[in-house]
């Protein structure tokens, strides 16, 4: 079934951008580090869609499965036009003190500290590595969602998820040697 | 003993799928025969369901903080108009004249058929068998960006520091209202090579400690890019009066003073960052420091979230609250298996409010507990606002708990 804006309707076209735009620009903005960059990435997903529309087919796989593929693939071209010490936490601000040496209760697993500790250290991943990490623990899909969403096999999207995962643990634990 | 590295090994390279539920059946029995017995395997699922824990929640924290802006639909309308947009085969403006030649390429096609075949009327005693096609096949077009694949993915590479050290004196500090605070900005270039500042002076702005998007007090940066030589030190002195736009006095809690945001270049490569200090205004009167164990349940629309315990100090105050999630399985415990985090992601939003003041309070922290989740706002000194002294009750209102819809709200009694 073609839908309206795979028709040329520019209002349902502008449903559909703001039905979609926080999950890009978000995507975007995780796997990049850059508000400035992601808002060009939200753009340049958006024109791509719809200069692309009568080729996708909504029976064949979903939207989102196609958004993330054209979010991914700007991001590395972003990445690689403008190469950047990336930025994460500091960038909303939190480089403050409390977020440095605060103490925190045990109980508390998930804290700002590790929050930042842990985005500084995703930011030294490659874009690849990075953006399987944003579609599966921030967008939740599956290795196999993945897998069709970047056109990658199974097995690289299991290893990528593994690499980033003890490179991080690696990066949390410093003193840990590696396994 | 070397079967048995391997098999841990085997076993290490399957955790993190294992942990996504991304494994086989039989190597999920293979690996929950191993972990009772193998503690070097049991550490190593239990640090790398830390790490996807905390990033799980990180990311999501981290989007959480960002909207797209709302002038980007308008450059995108904007860019549909022009030729760039017109790219596309259907596009509003050429789907005329795309039909009117799509109509042509039929007459052209039934004519050939009639010149071939001798017409509609004569010539054939049969007409020709229909040609078989192949069915069509469509899949997700590939993006028009799409970058080449490489093979083997290189290993990640840490980021070289930026070459410039950055400091905010004081970083933290306490005062009392009406007091003047005073913050000064340093920026080094400790590069060899010329590094540019921009725009300096950078934007100042006051929030809430929780609330970055709520500006109490700005300044305007300016508007001109400023070059650092080597070695060069610029700095920023700012005071404020702890007063908001309309002239308050702004009430008692924690504030971010931040600067920026700044982008320094240095040759091909740049970075962004938003220093800041931390201030607490004091209540004259000072701040409860107490605890109270109240187990105080809320159910709104089928989620029964339980106020477990609140913890007020003289620089913060904490607040610990346990739900189970409808459809939550917690995750498997004993078997000598370590603690594991939740199988659910949350994103738990409150504010509370004290003496008909109310404070946002941010997002709250989450670990398994029992056959549920804590939730914890706070969970450590000096990260909420303090409750003053003379304070009768508090109002704590969980604003959103995932989907689900609701206001959880609790009245807790401080006398």
């Amino acid at each position: 079934m073609i839908e309206q804006w795979q028709q040329g309707d520019v209002s349902a076209f502008e449903t559909l951008y703001h039905q979609y735009e926080k999950l890009v620009y978000r995507t975007a903005y995780l796997i990049t580090g850059n508000k400035e960059t992601s808002e060009d990435i939200l753009q340049e997903v958006f024109i791509s869609v719809w200069r692309s529309r009568h080729t996708y087919d909504p029976s064949r796989g979903k939207l989102t499965t196609w958004l993330h593929r054209i979010t991914v693939n700007q991001c590395s071209r972003k990445k690689s036009k403008k190469s950047s010490v990336p930025v994460s936490l500091e960038e909303k601000g939190i480089d403050l003190p409390e977020m440095k040496h605060a103490h925190q209760p045990e109980d508390v697993l998930i804290n700002k500290v590790e929050y930042e500790r842990l985005l500084k250290a995703m930011d030294a991943l490659d874009t690849r590595h990075r953006s399987i990490l944003v579609l599966r623990y921030f967008n939740d899909l599956s290795y196999q969602e993945i897998a069709e969403a970047l056109e990658i096999p199974l097995g690289t999207v299991k290893s990528r998820i593994n690499q980033s995962l003890k490179y991080l643990k690696t990066q949390m634990n410093p003193g840990e040697a590696e396994a | 003993m070397r079967e048995e590295e391997m098999n841990c090994k085997e076993i290490c390279e399957l955790l993190t799928a294992y942990l996504d539920g991304e494994v086989a059946p039989e190597e999920k029995a293979y690996i929950q025969a191993h972990l009772p017995g193998c503690p070097q395997c049991q550490a190593e699922l239990e640090a790398l369901s830390a790490v996807q824990a905390s990033l799980c929640d990180a990311l999501k924290s981290m989007a959480d903080e960002v909207s797209p802006p709302s002038r980007a639909w308008k450059k995108v309308r904007n860019r549909l108009e022009t030729k760039e947009g017109r790219k596309g085969f259907w596009s509003a403006f050429t789907l005329g004249r795309v039909a009117t030649a799509a109509t042509a390429v039929v007459i052209l096609v039934v004519a050939i058929v009639i010149w071939q075949y001798g017409g509609f009327f004569g010539g054939m005693s049969s007409p020709p068998p229909a040609p078989t096609l192949p069915p069509p096949v469509i899949t997700i077009p590939p993006s028009p960006t799409e970058p080449t694949p490489t093979p083997t993915p290189p290993p990640p590479m840490p980021a070289p520091p930026p070459p410039f050290e950055r400091s905010v004196v004081p970083e933290e500090a306490r005062y009392l209202p009406g007091e003047s605070i005073d913050v000064t900005l340093s920026l080094t270039n400790t590069s060899a090579n010329p590094m540019t500042l921009e725009l300096w002076p950078p934007e100042i702005r006051v929030t809430p400690r929780l609330d970055w998007n709520d500006t109490l007090f700005s300044a305007a940066s300016g508007t001109e890019s400023r070059v650092m030589a080597p070695g060069e030190k610029v700095s920023l002195d700012y005071t404020w009066d702890q007063k908001n736009f309309a002239g308050e006095q702004v009430p008692p809690g924690w504030y971010n003073i931040l600067f920026g945001e700044i982008t320094i270049r240095y040759g091909n490569s740049s970075t962004s960052f938003t220093p800041g200090s931390r201030v607490l205004i004091q209540y004259p009167q000072g701040a409860i420091e107490n605890s109270f164990d109240l187990n105080q349940s809320q159910t709104v629309n089928g989620v029964t979230v339980t106020l477990e315990r609140v913890e007020l100090m003289a620089d913060g105050s904490n607040f610990y609250f346990f739900f189970i999630p409808p459809g939550y399985t917690a995750p498997p415990t004993g078997h000598g298996l370590p603690p594991m985090p939740p199988t659910m992601s949350v994103m738990a939003k409150a504010e509370y409010s004290v003496g008909g003041i109310t404070k946002y309070v941010g997002t709250a922290g989450f670990n398994t507990k029992g056959d549920g989740i804590k939730l914890i706002w706070g969970g450590g000194p000096g990260k909420l606002d303090p409750v003053p002294s003379d304070a009768q009750e508090l109002i704590f209102i969980i604003t959103q708990l995932n989907d689900w819809e609701g206001l959880w709200e609790f009245r807790v009694p401080l006398e």
